[in-house]
């Protein structure tokens, strides 16, 4: 069983398939919110893991360790369901389409059509981590990443699906562009899209 | 209010940052190193959390337009009130009209310049902090600006802090970070390390003997401030509070709470090392330095 524990934080790592460890570790961080520890300050799935950040001068007790150590249930993708409308003139498109063997057209009907489960938000403010790309559009990142990505990008690599809330720097593949605010921090929650909510891409 | 007459090379407000929010992607933020951005507040008989400024390398020239009461602290900067030098890590009186230059960073990289009553700024998700990459919190200081100050008491005490400074260690301790069975970890205190030119809020690279993992991708995981990650040309980064709170590069160590504050004070050319401590060790250090912070105040008559 993968448990670390540093200093200020605590990190459960799920092995397996990656759909499943999510959804472990989505099961987990809900699990530890809703038991509201005194000493746990922030509790964030990722990929195939849970990190619970612990306040200034606190240690974890005995019960949020225990629960740290359980097997949870993969949680279901039960969250909200988006439908999100894309402009798809990214500059990455073709490229992708010729490595997938398939043209512009085929990849962009191949893209909309799994329903993705958004396993975690984050790099930055709003950036969901999707599961369910299809195979054959699993690609490496770029080996240059941009240093300016446009604002609502959306885009894949290694096997997961994004979008770019703003403009960053960026070493995904760009398919193309969406206009839904991704994170604004008046909204409740601040990020459109979260661990846990489905997301089905259209064509905008 | 205070009219920004300079703004300095990069100033921004801080205060302790916007915790709790790392399910939607967003970075804690807040002052670089929180030690003596609560020792800045305690000076001035501030909340500990009332917004300040962080100075980087070249401090702002500020005109205080009434009486104010400040206090510098972190790296130590050839300041002035109008021209004349001030103390460090002390309560100092600005009369209206004053002008303070924070000045250069004689040492390490960063002060904190607080003001009794706060700096005044909307808060945004919780903060007045401003994430560097600048989509969070007000922006930077730009010349012309100006800076509400909060309400306080005038009557509150003058403090300081005699002998305390703050500065870049030549030694981080570290606790053994979720990947450090990929790494040979020893690899990490054989030799010294050199401060790179990349070095802010985001992260402080390191370069020195490159550390060789079995991978430097992962599944993307949380990341903690004072974490040592890996990329794959062996040279470390040590996380700071504007980081991406999820990263694919491996973690080796991570420098333990007493200690990754002082980031804040690394300068490109330093050299510094690593010593391991156990988790233990890391806590109980984390929590003497929080007594003696509060020892080493003492009221100025």
């Amino acid at each position: 069983m993968d448990l670390f524990e540093s200093d200020d934080a605590i990190l459960r790592s799920f092995g397996g398939d990656t759909a499943d460890a999510n959804a472990r570790a989505r099961a987990l961080a809900t699990a530890v919110r809703d038991a509201a520890f005194a000493e746990v300050l922030d509790v964030a799935p990722a990929a195939r893991s849970v990190l619970v950040s612990l306040r200034d001068q606190t240690e974890p007790s005995d019960a949020l360790r225990a629960l740290m150590a359980t097997d949870p249930p993969p949680a279901p993708a039960t969250g909200r369901a988006h439908t999100i409308g894309v402009a798809f003139d990214g500059e990455d498109l073709d490229a992708i389409a010729r490595a997938a063997g398939m043209s512009a057209d085929a990849l962009v009907v191949a893209f909309c059509e799994p329903t993705y489960v958004a396993a975690f938000v984050g790099f930055s403010p709003g950036f969901p981590y999707l599961l369910g790309l299809p195979r054959a559009l699993g690609l490496p990142r770029r080996g240059t990443p941009r240093t300016r990505v446009p604002a609502g990008s959306v885009a894949v690599a290694g096997g997961w699906a994004g979008i770019y809330p703003s403009e960053t720097p960026g070493g995904w593949h760009l398919l193309g562009t969406t206009s839904a605010t991704m994170f604004d921090p008046s909204m409740q929650p601040p990020s459109l899209v979260n661990a846990g909510d489905t997301v089905r891409f259209t064509v905008a | 209010m205070i009219v920004v007459e300079r703004p300095g090379a990069r100033t921004t407000v801080q205060d302790l940052g916007r915790a709790g929010l790392g399910s939607f992607g967003v970075a804690p933020s807040g002052a670089m190193d929180q030690h003596a951005f609560r020792a800045a507040n305690l000076l001035v008989a501030n909340p500990l959390d009332a917004a300040a400024l962080e100075a980087t390398l070249i401090g702002p020239r500020l005109a205080f337009e009434r009486d104010a009461i400040i206090a510098l602290t972190g790296a130590a900067f050839d300041a002035t009130i109008d021209g004349e030098p001030i103390p460090y890590a002390e309560a100092v009186r600005a009369r209206a009209g004053a002008v303070l230059d924070v000045g250069r960073a004689r040492g390490g990289a960063r002060c904190i310049i607080a003001v009794r009553g706060g700096i005044d700024a909307p808060k945004t998700l919780g903060s007045r902090s401003l994430h560097v990459a600048g989509t969070l919190g007000p922006r930077a200081l730009r010349g012309g600006d100006t800076l509400s100050i909060g309400g306080h008491d005038p009557s509150a005490p003058l403090r300081r802090m005699p002998g305390m400074t703050w500065r870049c260690p030549d030694r981080f301790r570290v606790v053994r970070g979720p990947q450090w069975g990929l790494f040979d970890g020893e690899a990490l205190f054989g030799s010294a390390y050199t401060v790179s030119t990349e070095a802010d809020r985001t992260g402080v690279r390191f370069e020195g003997g490159r550390l060789r993992a079995r991978t430097h991708d992962i599944d993307p995981e949380g990341t903690t401030s004072g974490a040592l990650q890996v990329p794959g040309d062996g040279y470390p980064i040590a996380l700071g509070p504007d980081r991406p709170i999820t990263g694919g590069y491996p973690k080796i160590a991570s420098i333990i709470a007493a200690d990754r504050g002082l980031l804040a004070y690394a300068r490109p050319g330093d050299t510094v090392a690593f010593d391991m401590v156990t988790v233990d060790t890391a806590r109980a250090l984390s929590a003497e330095k929080q007594r003696d912070l509060v020892r080493r105040i003492e009221e100025i008559a």
